[in-house]
């Protein structure tokens, strides 16, 4: 057994349903075939073929025409080393709204101005109103509400030069943009060409760029050429938390630098 | 023609590639084995993160590993060099620090296969570049990820490896369409005036350049944010000669040039093609307006390579997908890296 005085083991991790270690899985999934004895069987052979075992069908309806929709119960063998992950964790340390205002107030010192938007032609602003905005979200305030911030939302469907003349405008410490990538990654490229203005503008050094939406990692956020990407999950203290340790520590490091010179 | 023999002129190449999955990893293999087998000491680094085992959108397209010779030189971080496992000492850690950890220029004992993930910002892969030269790198390969361009910029790199690919469009039309008007823009014309040239190099701001050696400095915000406000400034001097951008030159403010000018030809110059961001139009479609797009730095093109598969969806023929690039071309080498005779096909 993996598990020890009723706590899963970390190195054989799997998913719990009725008790720990049973490896139960609940997932819902639409196939383009009829409703019927045919679609069923199509259920079971696709989720084995998942690798799970002993699927059980617990819902299945008919959509429209042609498609059916399924709700299965699985069981699954395999198992995550929890101690081999991690690697690309963020080193930022967690704080709070005031233990970030109050690090500002020690390491840097002077308000940090951040300017966010919706990019483009997405219009989804509930990601970085709850970032910028004073009310915040789930009680946490947004970094308006900061004593050291200086946060700057333009709203959605910003075009990524407007967003830029207006950082340059404010001399933006941080950059926000909140990008409802696809599961094809349309919205891509309109990421990586603001990076890319502000390579052009050579201002790349100057100013911290930050992408968030739902399916953005760090991962995929250092892929594109950003300091730093913020997911589902992520309260407004997080990206504050961030922008404050590593203006830090760029600062830190220029100070460093000019007194080995 | 191999790969390497294409890249022969430039001592530090960049690749880039025209989108995700266009096949430039699969270029950088083909250039990595083709050097080795010379005996050539090669340095990797990257702009931004690449060379990850799986697509880092969908895990179910599988990214060809980047396997490096012994004695190789490549970007990556603290982290991810110690999860490789591979055997490498590490001469320079540098100050750069990213999501996956601390950027360090890590020289390997033994081949295998190592995440580069160079620093984030264009200036300091520089750096990074020039590190691997001073370490004996004869040649440094500038990985640029997804569809990013800045690695080719001529401060970084001699010269600049494209890929395009299947991935573009499921139309092989208009795959050769988009691939040529991506062309067009990487290689833009350097000014062919010298003293044009000599007077737009000079300038630290944008600004309108006149017949008579003067110059009128252009606002920031109009070059971004306010374009039209270009529009009087160019009606009232007939004088004007050319339009200079300092930083990024986007589409909006071409538009506006055009609109100014009503046909009349006026030359827009910049850089180099990195900063120039076209929207839909092309270089083609400005022109046929009367406004030129000309370069103080142009970006030599080495080399062209074709992907016929986009993963997950559709194929086209390589032998044909390379042709029909080539034909598109004419001058430039085109190759398929997995195809075993790319000399087959007359360019």
């Amino acid at each position: 057994m993996s598990s020890v005085a009723g706590r899963a083991s970390l190195e054989a991790v799997r998913p719990y349903g009725d008790h720990l270690d049973d490896g139960l899985v609940q997932m819902s999934f639409t196939l383009p075939v009829d409703h019927g004895p045919l679609a069923r069987e199509a259920a079971l052979a696709l989720v084995t073929q998942m690798g799970l075992v002993r699927p059980e069908i617990v819902h299945a309806k008919s959509l429209t025409k042609g498609y059916t929709y399924f709700v299965v119960f699985a069981q699954c063998n395999h198992t995550v080393d929890c101690s081999q992950l991690g690697a690309t964790s963020s080193s930022t340390r967690a704080m709070s709204e005031e233990q970030v205002d109050a690090y500002i107030g020690e390491h840097i010192a002077r308000p940090l101005v951040v300017i966010g938007a919706s990019t483009g032609t997405d219009t989804h602003s509930v990601g970085i109103d709850s970032i910028l905005n004073l009310k915040g979200f789930d009680g946490r305030h947004g970094l308006e509400a900061y004593h050291w911030f200086r946060a700057h939302n333009l709203g959605s469907q910003v075009p990524n030069t407007a967003l830029l003349a207006k950082a340059f405008e404010l001399r933006a410490d941080a950059i926000l943009v909140s990008q409802t990538v696809t599961q094809q990654g349309l919205h891509l490229h309109n990421l990586t060409e603001l990076v890319e203005l502000v390579e052009a503008e050579g201002k790349r050094r100057d100013v911290l760029l930050i992408c968030g939406g739902p399916r953005i990692s760090d991962e995929l956020a250092k892929e594109l050429g950003f300091d730093a990407g913020f997911s589902k999950g992520t309260y407004p203290n997080d990206v504050a938390a961030f922008i404050a340790q590593e203006i830090a520590a760029r600062e830190g490091r220029s100070a460093d630098a000019s007194a080995a010179a | 023609m191999q790969i390497s023999d294409a890249i022969e002129p430039a001592a530090r190449v960049a690749l880039v590639g025209l989108a995700k999955n266009s096949g430039k990893t699969v270029a950088l293999g083909a250039i990595l084995g083709e050097l080795e087998a010379r005996g050539e000491t090669v340095g990797v680094t990257s702009l931004g993160r690449d060379g990850e085992s799986s697509d880092v959108l969908d895990d179910a397209i599988a990214k060809p590993p980047i396997r490096l010779p012994p004695m190789a030189l490549v970007a990556t971080t603290d982290t991810l060099l110690e999860r490789s496992g591979v055997r490498a000492e590490v001469p320079v850690r540098t100050e750069h620090r990213t999501p996956l950890g601390r950027v360090v220029v890590a020289r390997l004992l033994e081949r295998g296969t190592v995440e580069v993930a160079g620093p984030v910002a264009a200036q300091d892969v520089g750096e990074v570049v020039e590190t691997m030269r001073r370490l004996g790198a004869a040649r440094v390969l500038v990985d640029g990820s997804i569809d990013r361009r800045a690695g080719a910029s001529p401060r970084l790199a001699d010269g600049v490896v494209l890929s395009t690919g299947a991935v573009l469009s499921a139309d092989l039309d208009q795959l050769a369409r988009r691939t040529k008007a991506a062309v067009d823009l990487l290689t833009l014309g350097a000014v062919e005036d010298a003293r044009l040239r000599s007077r737009a190099a000079a300038l630290r701001t944008s600004a309108l350049l006149l017949d008579g050696g003067d110059a009128i400095p252009l606002d920031t915000s109009i070059v971004h944010d306010r374009v039209e406000g270009i529009v009087p400034l160019i009606r009232a001097r007939p004088d004007v000669c050319a339009v200079v951008v300092r930083g990024a030159l986007c589409e909006p403010l071409l538009e506006q040039v055009g609109r100014a000018r009503r046909g009349a030809p006026l030359t827009v110059i910049t850089g180099d093609a990195t900063r120039v961001f076209l929207g839909r139009g092309t270089c083609a479609r400005h022109r046929s307006r009367g406004v030129m797009l000309a370069v103080l730095a142009p970006i030599p093109l080495l080399a062209v390579t074709t992907n016929p598969i986009a993963p997950l969806r559709h194929r086209f023929d390589a032998g044909e997908l390379r042709a029909r690039i080539a034909a598109e071309l004419p001058g430039v080498p085109v190759l398929d890296v997995l195809l075993s005779a790319p000399s087959a096909v007359p360019v």
